[in-house]
């Protein structure tokens, strides 16, 4: 069909023309437009309004996540943590005689090195009198004993030589790991020697004077070497792995994060109780020791 | 932006780009066709200002109802039907459309034009026209529509749209005589 010639006309010169807007129109259309992706955002919100509680709701979601995430880690160290350490560890400083028996034959060979000895056994003091004196003064006597274990075999070399007897006072290095790899019962042996020193002043500080000088000892055992370990993490992340032991009426350990005022807050006729066993406890050890001789 | 721009060359990324509300693309879309839209616009509208208002609603349709493109045919000509139909809107809602049928229709003769008259010209004769007139002459010859169509989207009869075209045919004539005789 043909075309009428004004259609043809207009169609031909029209169809395809342009006319560039204004400046205001492009001014107008980005306007529009922020308005449009600004409705469509609040439409969003809108259709969440409580969309801050879900937000809340989530953050308690992860950082319970992260509690148990962090307790997992801390679940194998956590044993450490426990009342019995210090007992535990007591034994790298006053090793019972019966583990003194293999001295002897370290002793023979720390004998070749004697010369190099000399200078150490001139600064230290004797570990026979840093006992008596121990015995005789007070607890924290026994911090120069510890320091001095710094140098331990050339010490016992020089009592087991010159005495020929067990050394009561001074383990080597390689007794260190002999004790700690022992179980409870050996290590609650051990732990006879410091109760029977510490019982005659006052058997209850006992216990947290033995801490002290394990803490400025350089010597690290596996077990010091995983509270060291705990000590790196946060202090968050430490308390959720602690919080899953929380129970109310019992007592709250928390001095492995450094928080020690929370085991008073919780229960102090507790924590009596507690002190009132380890006193019983080390009362006993005493009895035996005292029977022995 | 011309890394951007290069992004779009194929209409359809460009609707595709649209359809996710990327506002680069949707200030590229405007870009690409806004010249050829506002003069779309222009021809229903009669005044450039408010065909700059209308072709602007337009677009905002078409973000709207970008997902209604189906990518059959030209994009170009979904987005000029848009442009239309906000433009028939604009007018209608401004003016009713005059639709005077005792006026006797003068059949234009079959006289051929110059073509060297400028578009610009024959825009200014389009927007002399009577608003029914120019709407029913747009759309019938300029887009394409048969008067079937035109009727439906103006609210009017098939017998109107084809009475209207005559009409309008027969003002631009005789407009365009005059014309004519004043370049020469």
């Amino acid at each position: 069909m043909k075309k009428h010639p004004i259609d043809e006309l207009f169609a031909k010169k029209l169809a395809e023309h342009r006319q560039e807007p204004s400046q205001k129109a492009f001014e107008k259309f980005q306007a529009r437009l922020q308005e449009k992706q600004t409705k469509r955002r609040g439409g969003v919100f809108a259709m969440n309004r409580n969309w801050g509680y879900y937000a809340a709701a989530a953050g308690i979601v992860a950082a319970l996540t992260i509690g148990v995430l962090s307790q997992r880690n801390t679940d194998d160290t956590h044993v450490a943590a426990n009342p019995v350490k210090p007992i535990q560890v007591a034994p790298e400083i006053k090793p019972a005689p019966s583990s003194n028996q293999d001295d002897s034959n370290q002793l023979a060979k720390i004998k070749t090195n004697k010369e190099s000895n000399t200078v150490d056994q001139v600064l230290s003091v004797n570990p026979a009198n840093d006992l008596a004196v121990a015995k005789r003064l007070n607890i924290p006597a026994k911090a120069p004993i510890v320091k001095e274990i710094t140098s331990p075999i050339e010490e016992e070399s020089n009592d087991a030589i010159a005495l020929n007897q067990p050394n009561e006072s001074q383990p080597s290095p390689l007794q260190a790991e002999t004790l700690t790899g022992r179980n409870v019962a050996d290590i609650a042996t051990y732990a006879d020697n410091n109760s029977s020193i510490a019982n005659k002043y006052n058997p209850g500080e006992t216990v947290v004077v033995v801490i002290t000088p394990m803490e400025e000892t350089s010597v690290q055992s596996p077990v010091e070497t995983e509270t060291i370990a705990e000590k790196e993490k946060s202090f968050l992340a430490k308390l959720l792995g602690e919080y899953k032991h929380f129970k109310y009426g019992e007592k709250v350990d928390l001095k492995g994060i450094g928080v020690k005022d929370a085991m008073a807050k919780v229960d102090d006729n507790l924590f009596k109780e507690e002190r009132e066993d380890v006193r019983d406890f080390v009362q006993r050890r005493i009895g035996r020791m005292q029977r022995r001789e | 932006m011309t890394r951007i721009l290069s992004l779009f060359t194929n209409e359809y990324d460009l609707a595709r780009a649209v359809q996710r509300q990327d506002s680069k693309a949707q200030t590229r879309l405007y870009e690409k066709f806004a010249s050829k839209m506002l003069a779309v616009c222009n021809r229903y509208v009669g005044d450039k200002m408010e065909a700059e208002d209308v072709m602007i609603e337009g677009f905002m349709k078409i973000f709207d109802k970008i997902d209604q493109f189906t990518f059959q045919g030209s994009f170009e000509g979904w987005v000029r039907r848009i442009m239309i139909n906000e433009a028939l809107m604009y007018v209608r809602s401004k003016k009713m459309i005059a639709v005077d049928l005792e006026y006797a229709i003068e059949e234009p003769n079959d006289a051929a034009f110059s073509t060297d008259l400028e578009a610009e010209d024959l825009m200014r004769l389009i927007e002399q026209l009577p608003e029914g007139y120019r709407m029913v002459f747009n759309l019938y010859a300029i887009e394409g529509y048969n008067h079937q169509e035109i009727g439906q989207l103006l609210g009017i009869s098939e017998g109107t749209s084809k009475s209207q075209l005559s009409r309008a045919r027969a003002m631009l004539q005789s407009k365009l005589m005059k014309l004519e005789k004043s370049v020469i």
